[in-house]
């Protein structure tokens, strides 16, 4: 079993990335469990959704606390995640200059707020970059096609979902790791 | 059929626009919101056919769910915690004039201090009511108790009520298979009846005094006690359909087992995995869920727990002063003494097949011999 | 006009001597005819249509919890609606406490959706089937069981009126018994109506207001007399006053009942001004929105 974690603020679309995400593992032929993690809502606070992927039935049904990876919207939030040791944290991020390098965990970076402000996605001040992010992951993980991606978006997203398959192929293409 | 990735709120909302359902009746609370939300948008997009009443508060959902079932329709309301107990009064009138209203609950935690997660105190104090009730424990569960409960409170003329935990079963998506044209031959049979009819009048519910009310209440008792045999015959057409078995209690594990763990809704998933711990190191466990909690399925718990030396029962709810409510329902019908109730999870805490398989051990070889708190601190 | 001869309400049933909700709702069903389903919450017409197994109404009837009337009403619209049966009329029946007090929220969100029923209050101006105690219907100055004298009523009625047209339905109307042809006249406009119709009708208690039972007409048209209850409608926003009243002397209407045998000097002028002040605004909003 795999746990990815998705952390970001609300606005940027967090719980639709965990929601896709899940859809894209499904379509790609395993058992997914998306469990959003919820609060007090509201725009710019911390937002968590959790995906699990399995090749049998997933039973947990309790949250998670440390998953295999993470995929992080908003890199403001980094100092509070947990992340298993080996994990890999995918980083919504131009600046590594703050990254410490470590051997427990792999850092890989992506420029989403840009990728997203230039497929017209979201506002200068909240780019949605959810849809480029998980471009990013297919990349670094591999696991599923990007063609499953690109699927899953068209038949959840509609009519705006040409520019976020662009933005995630943007992504696809220059995330890298650190 | 096919697979859908859906929360227990889509599915329930699926269910609803695949049952022909004529007037939806229903105020939003969280976690229950986005099935009333997934109602409306299937009304306004045309896929479905039917009447919802934007009340404003639950009394009122369940005032009018009750005056539209009385005039014969089929009618669902959705609700959780502190609207369910807002609806406390006319629950008992919709049983009590044997309407076949369903209605969803998002099991959610009972106000002060303000929560919104899960916990079943909300529904376990409904339970004297007079409605049926079941637990589901994840997406696909809700989705075909939906169907069961339509047509089990139609045969019985009782109204039902379908738990599930709040978002560890509501907001938690996962592969369901949905039902394309199949369902119709079990869920277009309509057994509602009018009981407001203008060619007919009658007074229902005037004043009945002692030597009437009575009897009117063995017959709604007696009612209300028949869903168990029922909900098997309706269960058997089910699965005919769909593959998939229900039964007033499902059971998981070894059949002879030396310790047996009671769970019900989103506790009872985690539970497999404890069982499978516990069988993996030589202990013989068993799973119970309760599925119906009313009608009490009495007889098939007693088979279920035949030869067990101990059963641990989690209770994700509490009755104050006294402890775990299932616990309580199992030793006051059963009337046996190695059961240990165990309170945990309250407010949406997480329980854990770790905590499971602790608390069966010490429960098996008795160091834990008492009614308990599952708390492992912040 | 001729009031109609078919009798639907039945006789035997069981209210007071002298109940002016009783004839309230024989002239009711009259205007509206058999094909009528009634919703009644707890109140005097709780008992008044019988106990078990009977049904002196004549047309199906629904108890049902005190503060549900007007939901309850909507549901079984709903479900007529979706089965096409659109020549059944739905009447909420429910009293001044079920109306005023407790089944207020109800009734607001029914008036705000402006489901398609006739919601009527028959006020008798206080909890007369639990033995008279105050509501918000009780008029200043009236004696009750939880207003005893000295501590008289010393808040003014809720002018529900108001409050109804508030929600900018398409029928509000008053109504007293001892104007049946008014009466009839204005629940054959609430059927002939879509939408929220809402009908107040002065209900006169001789056991609740104390007098005998056979003043109950005079002192409904007492009541319209001396400017205490005003006659008018609300049709569609348009205000129309049906009777203007002579403003007889106050004290005609109060000292023949009981309630106000208490009443001291300072709560009678209070009454008096109401009525004038009433009267006032009413012209106002029939000069300008009539």
């Amino acid at each position: 079993m795999k746990e990815i974690g998705l952390h970001g603020r609300g606005g940027q679309g967090v719980v639709m990335a965990g929601e896709l995400l899940a859809n894209i593992y499904f379509k790609e032929g395993y058992e997914v469990q998306f469990m959003p993690s919820y609060g007090a809502e509201r725009r710019g606070s911390p937002s968590n959704a959790y995906v699990r992927i399995d090749n049998k039935r997933i039973l947990y049904r309790y949250s998670i606390k440390a998953p295999d990876e993470i995929i992080v919207l908003n890199v403001t939030l980094l100092p509070n995640l947990l992340l298993k040791e080996g994990g890999i944290a995918l980083l919504n991020s131009a600046d590594t200059s703050n990254l410490k390098k470590s051997d427990k965990v792999k850092f890989f970076v992506v420029d989403a707020n840009r990728i997203a402000l230039e497929c017209k996605l979201g506002t200068p001040a909240i780019p949605l970059v959810n849809t480029a992010l998980l471009g990013a992951y297919c990349k670094v993980r591999g696991d599923f096609s990007f063609d499953t991606l690109k699927k899953v978006y068209e038949e959840k997203i509609g009519k705006r979902a040409y520019l976020n398959i662009e933005a995630a192929e943007k992504a696809y293409e220059s995330v890298r790791e650190v | 059929m096919k697979r859908l990735v859906l929360g227990g709120n889509d599915a329930v909302a699926y269910a609803v626009k695949q049952s022909h359902v004529d007037v939806v009746s229903a105020y939003p609370i969280t976690p229950q919101t986005s099935i009333i939300e997934k109602i409306a948008s299937f009304i306004a997009n045309g896929e479905m056919r039917t009447r919802f009443i934007k009340v404003e508060s639950e009394h009122s959902a369940m005032a009018a769910a009750i005056g539209a079932s009385a005039t014969g329709g089929r009618v669902f309301t959705a609700t959780s915690s502190q609207g369910l107990l807002y609806m406390h009064e006319v629950l008992h009138w919709a049983a009590g004039a044997s309407l076949p209203i369903v209605m969803a609950n998002a099991n959610r935690a009972v106000a002060p201090p303000w929560s919104i997660w899960a916990e079943q105190t909300d529904s376990l104090s409904q339970r004297d009511t007079g409605w049926i009730q079941f637990y589901a424990s994840n997406s696909q569960e809700t989705y075909d108790l939906l169907f069961l409960s339509f047509r089990l409170a139609e045969r019985v003329k009782n109204p039902v009520m379908v738990c599930m935990d709040g978002f560890l079963v509501t907001h938690t998506k996962e592969p369901v298979a949905v039902f394309g044209d199949e369902i119709e031959e079990f869920i277009s049979v309509k057994e509602t009846r009018p009981l407001l009819d203008v060619e007919k009048p009658e007074a229902i519910g005037a004043l009945a005094f002692p030597q009437d009310y009575m009897p009117v209440k063995i017959e709604q008792h007696k009612r209300i006690s028949s869903a168990l045999a029922e909900f098997k015959t309706l269960s058997d057409q089910f699965e005919r359909i769909s593959s998939r078995r229900y039964d007033p209690i499902y059971t998981y594990g070894e059949e002879n087992a030396d310790i047996v763990i009671v769970a019900m809704g989103s506790n009872a998933e985690t539970a497999h995995l404890a069982i499978d711990l516990l069988n993996k190191e030589g202990i013989k466990a068993k799973l119970v869920k309760i599925v119906m909690f009313r009608p009490f399925p009495k007889d098939e718990l007693i088979k279920a727990f035949e030869g067990a030396k101990k059963i641990a029962v989690f209770d994700r709810n509490i009755s104050m002063g006294k402890g775990g409510i299932t616990k309580d329902e199992i030793v006051g019908a059963l009337g046996i003494n190695n059961v240990v109730g165990i309170v945990c999870g309250l407010g949406g805490v997480d329980v854990t097949e770790n905590d499971m398989v602790k608390v069966a051990k010490d429960v098996l070889d008795g160091k834990i011999q008492e009614d308990m708190i599952l708390w492992g601190g912040r | 006009m001729i009031i109609p001869k078919e009798e639907i309400m039945k006789s035997n049933h069981l209210a007071c001597p002298g109940c002016g909700a009783a004839l309230a709702m024989r002239l009711a069903l009259k205007a509206l005819g058999k094909k009528t389903i009634v919703v009644i919450p707890a109140c005097c017409w709780t008992i008044i249509n019988g106990t078990w197994g009977n049904n002196f109404a004549g047309v199906p009837v629904f108890h049902t919890a005190f503060a549900t009337t007007a939901a309850v009403a909507a549901g079984i619209k709903a479900t007529l609606e979706m089965q096409g049966k659109d020549d059944i009329t739905v009447m909420g029946w429910a009293g001044d406490g079920g109306t005023f007090d407790i089944g207020l929220q109800a009734l607001s969100g029914a008036a705000e959706r402006n489901d398609d029923i006739i919601y009527v209050c028959y006020d008798n101006e206080a909890y007369m089937n639990t033995g008279i105690q105050r509501s918000s219907a009780t008029p200043i100055g009236a004696e009750t069981t939880t207003t005893p004298s000295p501590i008289v009523k010393d808040r003014p009625k809720k002018d529900l009126m108001e409050i109804v047209a508030a929600h900018d339905v398409p029928y509000i109307a008053s109504a007293t018994v001892a104007y049946p042809t008014d009466l009839i006249k204005k629940f054959q406009k609430a059927k002939s109506k879509k939408g929220f119709k809402f009908i107040h009708i002065l209900s006169p208690c001789p056991p609740g207001h104390k007098f005998p039972e056979d003043k109950t007409i005079e002192i409904s048209k007492l009541a319209v007399e001396t400017g205490v209850f005003l006659l008018y409608e609300i049709e569609d926003g348009k205000y129309r006053i049906n009777k203007k009243p002579k403003f007889k002397d106050l004290d005609e209407y109060l000292d023949i009942q009981g309630r106000f045998r208490n009443t001291p000097k300072e709560q009678r002028e209070a009454l008096k001004e109401a009525i004038k002040r009433r009267w006032e605004k009413l012209l106002v909003k029939a000069e300008h929105f009539g």
